[in-house]
Parts: structure tokens; sequence; C-alpha cells
């Protein structure tokens, strides 16, 4: 019997300078179901899908789709197939409103603008798969959750019967994640085969008829629904590792109990800060972070966490209020005097904030370090012999992988380039670790492997604040938790007090 | 009277200078290619347009020399900047010193030194009957074609970014060239499209100041304006419809500093020369809260 395979991968090599991102990958979705690609970070996912839809060019390998070969050169071509894809990175304009999104490129009336009729096309796909939001505002003001969904429409706009998603959960939270389900049933219902990228086992064995399990750029496996467990699927994606996981496919870590230090690390004093944009900011906020423990912030996006986070390491955002460090104010501090008392961070948007992108591993790993002795010779000359030290024992102790620490950081993965910031954190003795979502867009052994460094520092005796917008997570780590909404604290948490339902419900302000 | 109609004339003149060679910058720029060579091309063109018009003895031929010339150097920044990632900027201002060379040469190769300046053909204005009579509004009206060839293309360009989807994706292209590629538009020969034929209305510009303005060919003919036209693509926002408004408006302090120059003896004439310079300083710290960019200009853009 001939299958009724849409894509079919074949023998796809691609190589990335010395990196081999794919091996001989050979991939195969069929028609009308939701086909899952998993894979830890750095696994090839992106690249694969890149492939199919134009954007890179295999080494070696064949593309057929509804059983005939076809060559893909760029998006052009994929689009004119059928395909469509959300990229994990946003790739809208950020100027430009929804519809003006959704209807660049496609190929009829180039020298027409029909704003109106694009409309009424655009709301019915919209009701369809029962989607609202607002097509005037600029995209760069809309969160991320909505721009995916204009990724979405723009896709099936163009008349895509192949949907690919790389990793569209990241920014989303639980409630989001089930409408997206719903619309992607919607759409399957209606004959889209859709490919949904993502390193989280959970959303596989949610959302996916079949999963194929990539491995270091080779294929592992491809089982369908029955075949799957959470077990299973660990093993394909880890091989050799076994790693115990919670009920919400989390790493499992140990906690032993706190060893508390006497006074606090960091004080915060009935601290304000004026919000940006439409964040209300912070609101005459307390809190104490003792040494020796992990006090987690929850807060679902735009209450405050972001101003917290910056104000830590940022004091002149204070508009009241004071933060003491080992007892002194650092309120009239730059944020590199900061640094310097001992404070590190790791924030949450790791490309903008967290990285020089064109820097090489080495120069992001000297940063915000680079006045500190051993690193400054004559208080005017960078040591890079001492920079080139750091920069090797945080690609070995943090298994950073990358062939030389001179590598430009932009060229590893998400993981790995986490790994790097994490490894900066500690380069010299911290007192205080402010962390910001530290585990976002990170595959289960990654998270695992920082949720270690984390509970370490704490072991160790070491003051960790962990900012984060999954609570599952910080129920996990945390020896305390405080929720933050609408720029106010709304209560702190003893470890034996944590109920996932009483402190999610404050989070959204019940 | 008089004094105000030629004023308003003289202006005009500049204008479509100005707004011509910014016009091509801003071309350019909405698909992220920075051209900050106008000034070598407004000089290479202006020495090959006049020379080419004094040959033939004809105004046309000039220009379309100078268009042509645009266009090789818009191609050589194009090329280039997208095949060896080579820095836009270094890139234009290579272009700039190799423009200014070049036009110096190629007047000298061919005309040497003569005591009387060669005269370029004169370009036909448009008359238009009983309206050129009034005064004022015949100082308005009463312009060589390239005047309104200046007009014509400023509402091409309006029309073309903002009523057609070729216009906005190349619109696109500027905010963000990935964004653009994954639907499907060819981001490398939107931008070769767009530095070339934005170099070759530079290039009409610069074939305009010896044919149109002076008559003749002298060497830094175009006394920076290439550079203060990149001031006023700035302080357009990249818009086309502003940046006819700055080009009137620099061209209108331009001509207001060389009317003083005139009238006061007093004062050191290269003071009045600066007063241009100075006022686009001015203006743009007026303006500065109201200047967009496209995110894209001056950086480069590949897939992989
Ligand atoms: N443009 C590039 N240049 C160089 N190396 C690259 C490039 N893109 C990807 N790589 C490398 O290829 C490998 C596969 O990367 P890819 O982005 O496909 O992984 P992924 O499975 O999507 O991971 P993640 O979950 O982190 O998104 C990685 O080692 C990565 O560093
Ligand atoms: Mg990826």
């Amino acid at each position: 019997m001939k299958n009724k395979s849409l894509v079919e991968l074949k023998n796809v090599r691609k190589v990335f300078g010395k990196v081999i991102a794919l091996d001989n990958v050979t991939f195969t979705a069929e028609k009308g179901e939701i086909h899952g690609l998993l894979g830890e970070n750095g696994a090839g996912k992106s690249t694969l899908m890149n492939i199919l839809y134009g954007l890179y060019s295999p080494d070696k390998g064949e593309i057929y789709i509804d059983g005939k070969k076809v060559k893909i050169n760029s998006p052009f071509d994929s689009i004119k197939l059928g395909i469509g894809m959300v990229h994990q990175i946003s790739t809208l304009v950020p100027e430009f409103n929804a519809v003006e999104n959704i209807i660049l490129g496609t190929p009829e009336d180039k020298f027409k603008l029909p704003i109106k009729e694009e409309r009424e096309k655009i709301k019915k796909i919209m009701k369809e798969l029962g989607l609202i939001f607002s097509l005037d505002v600029k995209t760069k003001e809309l969160p991320a959750g909505v721009k995916q969904k204009i990724e979405i429409i723009r896709a099936l706009h163009k008349g895509a019967k192949l949907l690919i998603l790389d990793e569209p959960t990241t920014s989303l939270v639980e409630s989001e994640f089930r409408q997206l389900l719903k619309s992607l049933r919607a759409l399957v219902k209606k004959g889209v085969t859709v490919i949904f990228i993502t390193h989280k086992i959970k959303e596989i064995m949610e959302a996916c008829d079949s999963v194929t399990v990539l491995r270091r750029g080779k294929v592992q496996d491809t089982i369908n629904k029955e075949q799957m467990s959470k077990e299973k699927l660990v093993k394909l994606m880890f091989m050799e590792k076994d790693i115990k996981v919670t009920e919400s496919a989390l790493p499992k870590v140990e906690l032993p109990p706190a060893k508390k230090s006497k006074k606090p690390v960091c004080v915060v004093k009935n601290i304000e800060v004026k919000g940006k944009e439409k964040s209300k900011g912070l609101k005459n906020i307390s809190f104490e972070v003792y040494g020796g423990e992990i006090l987690g912030v929850a807060s679902v996006s735009g209450n405050g966490e972001k101003e917290l986070a910056s104000v830590m390491i940022n004091p002149f955002l204070l508009s009241n209020g004071d933060i003491l460090v080992n007892g002194e104010s650092i309120k009239h501090l730059s944020t590199l005097s900061v640094f310097n008392k001992g404070v590190a961070y790791t924030p949450e948007d790791r490309i903008k904030e967290g990285i020089l992108n064109e820097g090489s591993i080495k120069e992001n790993v000297l940063l915000g370090h680079h006045t500190e002795k051993r690193f400054f010779k004559k208080n005017l000359f960078i040591n890079w012999d001492e920079a080139t030290k750091a920069a090797k024992k945080t690609i070995k102790d943090y298994n950073v992988a990358t062939p030389s620490e001179e590598l430009a950081i932009r060229r590893l993965s998400g993981g790995n380039i986490q790994k790097v910031i994490m490894g900066r954190a500690f380069v010299s003795p911290t007192d205080l670790l402010i962390t910001h979502n530290p585990t976002s867009g990170l595959d289960v052994l990654t998270v695992e492997f920082i949720f270690n460094k984390l509970v370490e520092t704490r072991n160790n005796g070491g003051a960790v604040l962990c900012i984060n917008e999954d609570l599952d997570e910080l129920m996990i780590i945390s020896d305390r938790i405080a929720v933050l909404h609408n720029g106010e604290l709304k209560g702190i948490f003893q470890r034996s007090e944590f109920d996932k339902y009483k402190i999610g419900l404050l989070m959204i302000g019940g | 009277m008089t004094f105000i109609t030629s004023f308003i004339s003289q202006t005009m003149v500049y204008a479509t200078v100005y707004t011509l060679t910014s016009l091509g910058i801003i071309l350019g720029g909405r698909t992220g290619i920075f051209n900050v060579s106008a000034e070598g091309i407004l000089l290479a063109s202006a020495s090959t347009g006049f020379l080419t018009a004094y040959l033939t003895g004809s105004w046309l031929m000039g220009f379309i020399a100078g268009a042509l010339i645009g266009t090789v150097f818009g191609f050589i920044l194009a090329f280039v900047h997208e095949t060896f990632k080579i820095n836009q900027f270094i890139l234009g201002i290579i272009l700039v010193i190799f423009g200014s060379g070049l036009s110096d040469l190629l007047y000298k190769i061919i005309i040497g030194v003569r005591l009387s300046a060669p005269q370029a053909p004169s370009v036909p204005s448009v008359i238009i009957p009983f309206f050129s009579k009034i005064p004022v509004i015949s100082g308005i009206l009463n312009q060589d074609v390239v005047v309104y060839f200046m007009y014509f293309a400023v509402l091409v360009a309006y029309w073309f970014y903002y009523k057609t989807k070729v216009g906005l994706e190349t619109r696109a292209i500027g905010e963000n060239p990935k964004a653009a590629d994954v639907v499907g538009v060819n981001v490398k020969r939107r931008r070769y499209l767009a530095t070339i034929i934005g170099s070759a209305l530079i290039g009409v510009a610069g074939a305009y100041l010896p044919i149109a303005i002076t008559g003749t060919y002298s060497p830094d003919i175009s006394a920076g304006r290439g550079f203060m036209a990149i001031g006023i693509a700035i302080f357009a926002s990249w818009k086309p419809q502003r940046a006819i408004l700055g080009g009137f408006l620099f061209a209108g302090i331009e001509v207001i500093a060389f009317q003083l120059k005139l009238i006061s003896a007093n004062i050191p004439y290269q003071f009045f020369l600066m007063l241009p310079f100075i006022s686009v300083l001015i203006i743009m710290m007026i303006f500065k809260k109201h200047i967009e960019f496209p995110a894209s200009v001056g950086k480069p853009y590949s897939r992989e």
C-alpha cells in the first residue's frame, strides 16, 4: 500500500563550519496529523525545518512533497508548495500592524494595496480558528502570544497546507497553550498538517499524533501516540542519561533543609519604581533574601517583575526606598559597582541583554568582570591570559558545547548561551545571584543542570533571587515564594505552605 | 517683487538638487542600504553629465549620462556590500573620495584648462500660458523640466511606498529583512534595485548642478550637498513626502545665506557658507524626537 505522506526529507546533511548540525536525517510527516519534532537544545530541529522552508540550503539530501521530488531554494518556493512556518524568534515587522504583516509577500496584485478586502479574508480565517486580536495595533506593542497568532494566520493566508511551528510555546502560559492546541486541532480537521517543534516532552504527549526524536543531528526514532511515554521520550532524547522527571515533566532536584544565614544578604526596603509603557511599576515592595536560600518571585509577565530585576542591578531606577547588600546601601552605585559588591545577574532576554552577539565566548565571560583585579593589568589593560583561563573553566564546568572559547557566542544554541551566562555569574565569588527566567527555552537536561547550579549556590551559603514566570519550576527549587501582581507584593509563602492553586490565583490577582 | 520671485525661483532650483539626492538616499535606506556616497555620486555625475551634454550638445544626454554614472556607483555599493559584507559606511566614504577624484580627472582630460569656461546647453523650461505672467506665481511655475521631474519622482515614491504591496514589502526589508525574506521577498534583489535606482536619481541631481544651475563644471561643485542630503533623509524619517519639505527648507536657507553674502560686506563670506550646515544641526536638534529610522539601516543580512 502506498502511504500518504505529505513531506519527506531524505538523507539530509548540513554542516555549519565545524559543527555537523544534521547528519543523514530522514523525516516523514503524514497528511492531516500533528507531527512532533522533539530534541534537546542544539539537536538540529530548527535547522532541519529551515531547510524544508528554504531558508537554509542543505549540503546533501532530497525533499519530496506529495511524493514528488522538489527543489526549494527560498521561502518563495516553499510558500508556493503550501508550506508555512512560524519561526522560533518572531519574524514580524514591528512597525507594521497585523494586516500589513499578514499580506506581506502574497504574490498577486503587487501594485495594489487592497487592505479592506484582505482584512475581511483575515477576519474569516481568525473566526474559523477562534482567534481574536486587534488588527490595527503595531505588532511591536503586542504580547508574544498574539504575535504568534498573527504569524500562524500569515502562513494560512498564504495557503499553507503544512504548518511548521518552531517552539511555539516558549513564551506562552498554560492557558494560551491550550488555546493554541485547540486552534491546531481545528486546522487539522480542515486537512492541514502541523509539524510541532519542541523540547518539552509534556507538550508532545498532549499535542502530537506522532513524534520524531532528533539527537545531535541524528534521528533517534519516529513513534506514534500509542507508543509514547514520558520515560521512553526522555530516553530517546538523551540516550545514556537517566533523568528523573516530575509529573509536569520537569527535572527533580533534591533540596536539603535550608541553612539560612543569620543576617540577610539583601534587604529591599519600601522600593518604588516607575513602570515603563503599560506596566504599573513597583509599589512599596519590601523583602529580604538570606544567604543559603532561594527566594522565588512568581509573577505573570508585565506585573512588575521586569522592573524588579532591573532595579536590583540599576538602583538609579529607584524613585523611593532603598536596597541593601551585605548591610550597605547600593542606592547610589552604578551597575558595575553593584556587580563588584558581589552581586551577579542573569537577564531574562539572554540575546538582547545577556550577551554581546558578535563577541567571542571569552569576551562574553569577561563582561562585567573586566575591572576586577585579576582581569585588569595596571588599571588599563585587560589580562587576556586570565580571561582565557576563566572562559575555559566556564566551558568545562558548565558543559558548554563549543569547539573553542574564541567562537562567536551567537553561533551557540540557546541552551549553551544560557550556560555561558550562568557561568559568567560565578566567575567571581557571588553573594547574591539575581536570575530572571533562567530556564526559558531550555531542554530538561539543561534545566536540570541550571536547577542544580542554583541549588548548589544556595547550599554553599549564597543568596538567590529567582524571578520566574513558571510556577511549577519555582515550586521545585524555592525555599520561599513571593508573589508579585500589578506591581504589588501579594504575599510570601514558606516551602511548607506551597500550594499551586493558591499561589497561581494570587498571581492573576484572585 | 522681483526679489521674492527670484528667491522662490532659486530656492526651487536648489530644492531640486536636495530633494532628488535625499530621495535617492531614502530609496536605498528603506531596504537597509545607507548610501553615504551621495557626495561622490553628485560630483562624478556632475562632471560626466556636463561633459556629455557639452560634447553632444544635448542636455538630455547629459542627464542620462549622470544617471548612468549613478547606476554604476549604486551597483558597486550594493555588490561589494552584499557580496563581501563590507561596512556600508566605509564603502560609502571610499566612493565619495573616488567620485571626487574621478570628476576632476575626467574634466581635466577632456576639457583641460581654458580661459573661458565651456557652457552646457540649457535645459528647456515648462511655460504655462497666462500664469507665467503673474509675479511670484511665475517664479513657482516657470521652472525647467527637471524641477517637474523631481515633483514627479516624489509623487511616484510616495505612491510606491504607501499605496502598493511592493512598496510595503520594500519598507518591510528596511525594518526587518528576515521578515521580508520568510514571506518570499527576494531581499537581495530589492536591495540592488533600490540602491541602483536611488543612485541614478542622485546622478540626475549631480548632472543638474552644472547643466542647469551654474552652466559649467567647476571642482567641488556639489559643495557638501550630498552630505546635507543625508541629513535631510534622516530629518525626513526616510519618507519621500517629508524629504521634499526638507529639500525646500535647506534650499531656502542656502539661498538666504547666499543673498546675505551679497549684501553684507563686513562679515567674512565663509560665515555664510557655514550657515546651511549649522541650520541642519539646529533643525536636527529640534526634530530629534520625531525622527524614525528603518531598523535595519546599515546592517548586512544573511540567512545562515
Ligand atoms: N547559522 C548557524 N551558524 C552556525 N551554527 C549554527 C547555525 N545555526 C545552527 N547552528 C548550530 O547547529 C546546531 C543545531 O542548531 P539548531 O538551531 O537547529 O538546534 P535546535 O534543535 O533548534 O535547538 P534549540 O532547542 O536550542 O532551538 C547547533 O549546534 C547550533 O549551534
Ligand atoms: Mg531551534
